[in-house]
């Protein structure tokens, strides 16, 4: 009875052969890695960074792919089983035009550090999108049934809402820029994982990832204002060593 | 590797250790991964979802209790990110994309004769017929080897719904592969 079905079916013995036969993809174990959480000296998640590929057939990458700075979407799927709404942005870089004093008062309760011995060349900031309203989601589902298409776009309202900030430095000759988001989460693409590198390693009393590849060097950590609010901060580099980010992110004040 | 052992690995992540995640990742990805391809029937969704599950490992692996069976604890998680995929992906377009796999990606499971892939080919097929939650285990049953009592410990729902759910799982199995052998008991 039972024994019959410890593995005597067909249909299971089947099954098992089958599953056994299964190997896992050799760079899976890269991709794994890669996700790595950031976190503060207590173990509270502050951020998590997710690095992977664009995969050609998902359709929310598609969509992704096609945004251009400055462009936001909101994206309504009618499947067969159920239905989804997404909305995706690529903020842009806006120059600022008031200096460093008046955007750490326009960033608050953010911390805009600068290293020392630093010259600040160039200030932008990103502004943020307004959400699809309930209204416009149910205008989406509306044409979706009405034309029969599964998928619609529409775009998102940009607002002056501060959602990041990109300062461009220099020490001496070698240029780098340090970004500053107020997000729990970052997602980086990266379009030739074999040709990327990401270790983990402390910055700051945080745990922090340094990625690389042959052209951008970048080091990611979060820390947390006052009130508790995580904020991610990005120094990144062309043709930068691991130690020079390193030295740099220590030396921030 | 032992249970316990992999619980003590859990430790030493805990403690910061690195090396220590890439260790149980090593350990512990060919039943995780075998576990996903044969819930989702894709390698790229099976690629996928491990991706979650080893960054939901690495985030909670605070809330793992060591005096607990760490391969039950890791199960729960994959057939919980499992779940959360089928309710968050495009299914149609997964559909058809799995279409195509499994009749392309001859890398990933190599059979043993043309008849044999005919006999998977079904057994796979009507597996994925299978709602969510008779899948997860009979996978974890007989993919896994996990007795009832662990399906219970990994999912958290009692083992009468476990023996429930597979006694359904594998009454529509024999149904689908024309198998139907009565109502015969089963149990473990």
């Amino acid at each position: 009875m039972g024994n019959r079905l410890e593995g005597k079916e067909d249909w299971i013995a089947e099954m098992v052969a089958r599953a056994n036969a299964v190997q896992h993809p050799a760079d899976l174990k890269n991709r794994v890695m890669e996700q790595i959480a950031l976190k503060n000296e207590s173990g509270k998640l502050l951020a998590a960074v997710r690095i992977d590929s664009f995969q050609d057939h998902d359709p929310i990458d598609a969509v992704i792919r096609e945004l251009k700075p400055g462009m936001g979407k909101a994206i309504y799927f009618a499947g067969p089983m159920e239905e989804m709404f997404s909305q995706q942005t690529n903020y842009e870089a806006v120059t600022w035009e008031f200096g460093l004093e008046a955007l750490r008062e326009r960033a608050y309760p953010w911390t805009i550090y600068m290293p020392a011995d630093t010259k600040l060349k160039r200030i932008e900031v990103y502004y943020g999108f307004d959400n699809a309203t309930n209204e416009e989601i149910d205008e989406m589902k509306d044409e979706s049934r009405r034309t029969g298409n599964r998928v619609i776009v529409r775009d998102l309202r940009p607002n002056d809402r501060l959602v990041g900030l990109r300062l461009q430095l220099a020490q001496d000759d070698f240029a780098f820029e340090l970004r500053v988001f107020g997000t729990t989460k970052s997602r980086i693409h990266v379009p030739d994982m074999a040709a990327h590198t990401v270790e983990s390693l402390k910055v700051r009393g945080h745990e922090a990832i340094f990625s690389a590849n042959a052209d951008k060097q970048q080091l990611i950590w979060a820390e947390e204002t006052a009130e508790g609010m995580p904020v991610q901060y990005e120094l990144s580099a062309e043709q930068a060593d691991r130690n020079r980010l390193v030295s740099l992110a220590e030396t921030l004040a | 590797m032992t249970d316990e052992q992999l619980a003590g690995l859990a430790g030493y992540v805990l403690d910061g250790d690195h090396q220590a995640f890439e260790r149980l990742y090593n350990e512990t990805i060919g039943n995780v991964y075998r576990t996903l391809y044969m819930l989702t029937g894709s390698p790229r969704d099976a690629e996928d979802v491990a991706q979650e599950v080893y960054l939901e490992l690495y985030r909670n692996i605070r809330k793992y209790d060591g005096s607990r069976s760490f391969r039950n604890w890791m199960y729960g998680i994959v057939v919980r990110q499992h779940s959360s995929f089928k309710r968050k992906r495009w299914r149609e377009f997964r559909k058809e994309q799995k279409e195509r796999e499994r009749h392309s990606n001859e890398a990933v499971a190599k059979p043993v004769s043309a008849r044999s892939q005919d006999a998977t080919d079904d057994v796979m097929d009507n597996l994925d017929q299978l709602p969510d939650k008779l899948k997860q285990v009979l996978v974890l049953r007989y993919i896994n080897d996990l007795s009832q009592q662990d399906i219970a410990d990994a999912l958290h729902i009692p083992v009468g719904t476990v023996k429930s759910r597979l006694s359904q799982a594998l009454r529509r199995m024999r149904q689908m592969m024309g198998r139907d052998l009565h109502g015969e008991s089963f149990g473990r």
